[in-house]
């Protein structure tokens, strides 16, 4: 079996490449791993709602985008329409625990430009919806960039512990290794 | 020794992270793409002036009556400009044309082209409320609840099918002008009625208006399960319709 998959289907960065020693300690540790499924299902839930929110709803969310004015109009669409399927596909990778450093890792994009776009439209003095979820309008303010902060931490923290139980890789694993013998 | 550095910068979590992120984001492009061309309404996202990509600018068009809205992109050619100043002063009579000595076959031939550009105005006009309803009627597609402004421009277009959910003796007392009566504790009973109706037509359910007013959230469900695509619910209901005398039927 390649030594760089573990069980979980991380590729056990943390146990078996240069990691630091204490971290990789600390991810195989059976409360940072309940831990990360935590985060993971909760991330995973919060983007995958979101994200199927503004589908039903794409022109309330182009408008939310075109409202803070950082894009050409006639960007809003297609970068509406691309933010929405990669917030739906992140969501169910993470709540799947499939590619979830990756999954961690376009989340953590995804929010530092929410974090950007709100902090700018705070600067701005503007008052607008966040687009945040489509059903539930909310103005920007600190309390977004709290949020997002929040969010944001929750997305790092799963790039660097990823191995989580209940990882549908795991699962897969398992039975093909009980296929094998 | 540079492939060794190489390989483990790939083997650390961020390095481990990227490669997935690049496999993620090209399969949320690829979902896009595919949704983008299947799904219907598909979207032009490519083309600013299609009218597919038209919810971000109607929103502009919101601020003033969609009716009224021509559009800045419709502008007509010189040649109609200067025939609708004729149009406006009216054509030259017999008397001012003898009097300008101008013979009776420029005097046609100047009828015929004021009358060519009437017709071709017309035209402009039409082709103009048509994007101007397609614009708004895209728009509200997209909402789940519509104001009293909105409902009153959907029924000066005649742009939707207005159905009033609630009981008929309420219908009977006073209805918007052209909805249709199905109640919505016993919309069973309407359903050879609804089934005659395009499950794309746009359809806008009201009943008295108000908190307390549930029926036209029930029959707006009641239409979405049935295949109904794009169905909204006028907020305002007929309280805010007698409020603004609109048009009312007995």
């Amino acid at each position: 079996m390649d030594q760089t998959m573990q069980r979980d289907g991380s590729h056990g960065a943390a146990a078996t490449l240069p990691v630091a020693a204490p971290v990789a300690r600390l991810a195989d540790h059976p409360a940072i791993r309940w831990l990360s499924l935590a985060v993971r299902v909760f991330l995973g839930i919060t983007f995958l709602v979101a994200g199927a929110e503004k589908l039903v709803a794409l022109p309330t969310f182009g408008h939310a985008i075109a409202d803070y004015q950082l894009l050409p109009e006639s960007l809003s669409n297609i970068f509406a329409l691309s933010f929405v399927w990669t917030e739906i596909v992140v969501g169910v990778l993470l709540l799947a625990g499939v590619a979830i450093r990756g999954s961690a890792l376009v989340t953590s994009a995804m929010l530092i430009v929410f974090l950007v776009a709100v902090i700018s439209a705070i600067a701005r003095g503007m008052t607008i919806d966040c687009g945040c979820f489509a059903g539930n309008s909310e103005p920007v303010g600190p309390k977004k960039v709290i949020e997002d902060l929040l969010l944001l931490a929750a997305a790092i923290f799963l790039i660097y512990f990823p191995k989580s139980y209940l990882t549908l890789t795991r699962l897969l694993r398992r039975e093909w290794e009980l296929g094998e013998r | 020794m540079t492939d060794d550095t190489t390989t483990k910068q790939q083997r650390t979590p961020l390095g481990i992270a990227w490669r997935e992120a690049r496999a993620i984001i090209l399969i949320s492009l690829g979902i896009m793409i595919c949704y983008n061309i299947f799904a219907a309404p598909s979207i032009d996202i490519f083309d600013p002036n299609a009218v597919r990509l038209a919810w971000i600018y109607h929103k502009r068009d919101t601020t003033t009556p969609i009716i009224d809205t021509f559009g800045p992109t419709v502008t007509p050619p010189p040649i109609i400009v200067d025939s609708i100043k004729q149009v406006k002063t009216g054509p030259e009579t017999p008397i001012d044309s003898v009097e300008k000595g101008i013979s009776a076959a420029e005097l046609k031939a100047r009828k015929d082209s004021i009358e060519k550009a009437r017709v071709e105005i017309k035209r402009i006009q039409d082709s103009a409320r048509k994007a101007a309803t397609i614009g708004l009627l895209d728009q509200v597609a997209g909402m789940k609840e519509i104001t009293t402004d909105i409902a009153k421009k959907l029924f000066d277009m005649k742009g939707a099918m207005f159905i009033d959910a609630r009981p008929e003796d309420h219908y009977n007392e006073g209805h918007i002008d052209g909805a249709m009566n199905v109640y919505a504790d016993q919309w069973q009973t309407s359903i050879p009625d609804l089934i005659k109706i395009p499950k794309d037509r746009l359809i806008v359910t009201y009943c008295g208006g108000g908190d307390a007013c549930e029926l036209s959230h029930e029959l707006a469900d009641h239409l979405r399960e049935i295949g109904f695509k794009k169905v909204v619910v006028y907020m305002g209901g007929i309280k805010d319709w007698t409020a603004k005398n609109y048009p009312l039927k007995k």
